[in-house]
């Protein structure tokens, strides 16, 4: 093989290289949730483009004479490479940093999404109290059981009702419009409390407790689970005169 | 000896560590490996160039171009196997 036939194969090599790169790249996908976007597309066409014109314009020298200003230009052509591929790969890099703390936050609404449908469901009241004792989350059934209205839970100062740790007949003489008693460093298991309002109307329930705490160990709340201890219901007629003939005892 | 190949070459052995660094985006291995690689025989092309002339051998230049030839294959199998993995729906 003569010299001028190698020195247009050794620069078919890279250009034929780089054709085939720069076909690749322009078939990377951009999409949404992917890695690619259009950004770091643009910069690896660029980045390839670089060589891809540097070895064309070698092999057009072998057939006419290029212009002294488009051959001084190549090796800073060349050189382009250099920071259009590092521009591109940190875009692409960006992107994908991005949709991860996209992906990261639906995968955190799912969650609670999730907990809400629990919540939702549960048989169980079920409050988060701050470290005053306030409730700023109140699941359906505890909106139920202590008689609050949608919504009340999170801006509610003092509620109509009062809270007192044991059964009513041994409650403590202390009453408070908040559940402060229910916050503290250890959890609580079948915890009697007494819910009275002005009117006279008792609750009685059982509670469980779990603390919260925040990352520096400071008490940050608690979650207080409870079902009521005897449910209302209406009296039995139990009288014997209407009973149907034929039953029994 | 041409001081614009050295201090290209330079340039590019010193971001080197960037672009392997940013190479983690792409999210399949072989594309990553390939992208090491291909950016590897890009900067070893730039350094043939640069002292080249060190080399009392005539074929070195067609070595070179062969170097850059294979950087370009390299990065266009990174491309391919990133553009599979974006497209086989693979938990990212």
């Amino acid at each position: 093989m003569n010299a001028a036939a190698w020195s247009i194969t050794e620069d078919i090599a890279p250009m034929l290289g780089f054709a085939v790169a720069l076909i690749a790249v322009l078939l990377l996908p951009v999409r949404p949730g992917g890695a690619f976007s259009r950004a770091s597309k643009s910069f690896f066409v660029a980045s390839t483009m670089c060589y891809f014109v540097s070895a064309g314009v070698s092999i057009l020298g072998h057939f006419m004479t290029m212009p002294a200003e488009v051959t001084s230009v190549m090796p800073l052509v060349e050189l382009l490479w250099v920071p259009f591929i590092l521009f591109g790969v940190y875009a692409m890099y960006s992107q994908q940093q991005l949709n991860d703390a996209v992906e990261a936050r639906h995968a955190v609404a799912r969650s609670g999404e999730m907990l809400e449908s629990v919540m939702a469901m549960t048989p169980a009241g079920v409050v988060v109290l701050d470290p005053d004792g306030k409730i700023t989350f109140a699941n359906p059934e505890a909106r139920r059981l202590l008689d609050l209205a949608d919504g009340q839970a999170a801006d509610m100062e003092v509620p109509e009702w009062s809270v007192s740790l044991g059964d009513y007949r041994e409650a403590t003489e202390e009453r408070r419009h908040d559940m402060r008693d229910l916050v503290g460093p250890e959890p609580l298991l079948n915890q009697s409390v007494t819910v009275g309002w002005p009117n006279g109307w008792r609750r009685r329930l059982i509670v469980n407790t779990t603390p919260l705490a925040h990352d520096d160990g400071g008490q940050a709340g608690a979650v207080a689970a409870f079902v009521e201890r005897e449910p209302w219901s209406p009296p039995r007629r139990a009288d014997a005169s209407k009973r149907p003939s034929g039953t029994s005892n | 000896m041409n001081p614009n190949d050295t201090v290209r070459f330079l340039l590019a052995v010193g971001l080197f560590p960037v672009m392997v660094w940013l190479g983690r985006g792409i999210r399949a291995p072989r594309g990553r490996r390939a992208f090491i690689v291909g950016v590897t025989a890009i900067i070893a092309g730039f350094g043939m160039q640069a002292f080249g002339y060190l080399v009392p051998w005539s074929e070195w230049w067609l070595l070179r171009h062969f170097v850059f030839g294979l950087g370009g294959f390299a990065l266009a199998f990174a491309a391919w196997q990133a553009r599979g993995y974006e497209l086989s729906g693979e938990p990212r």
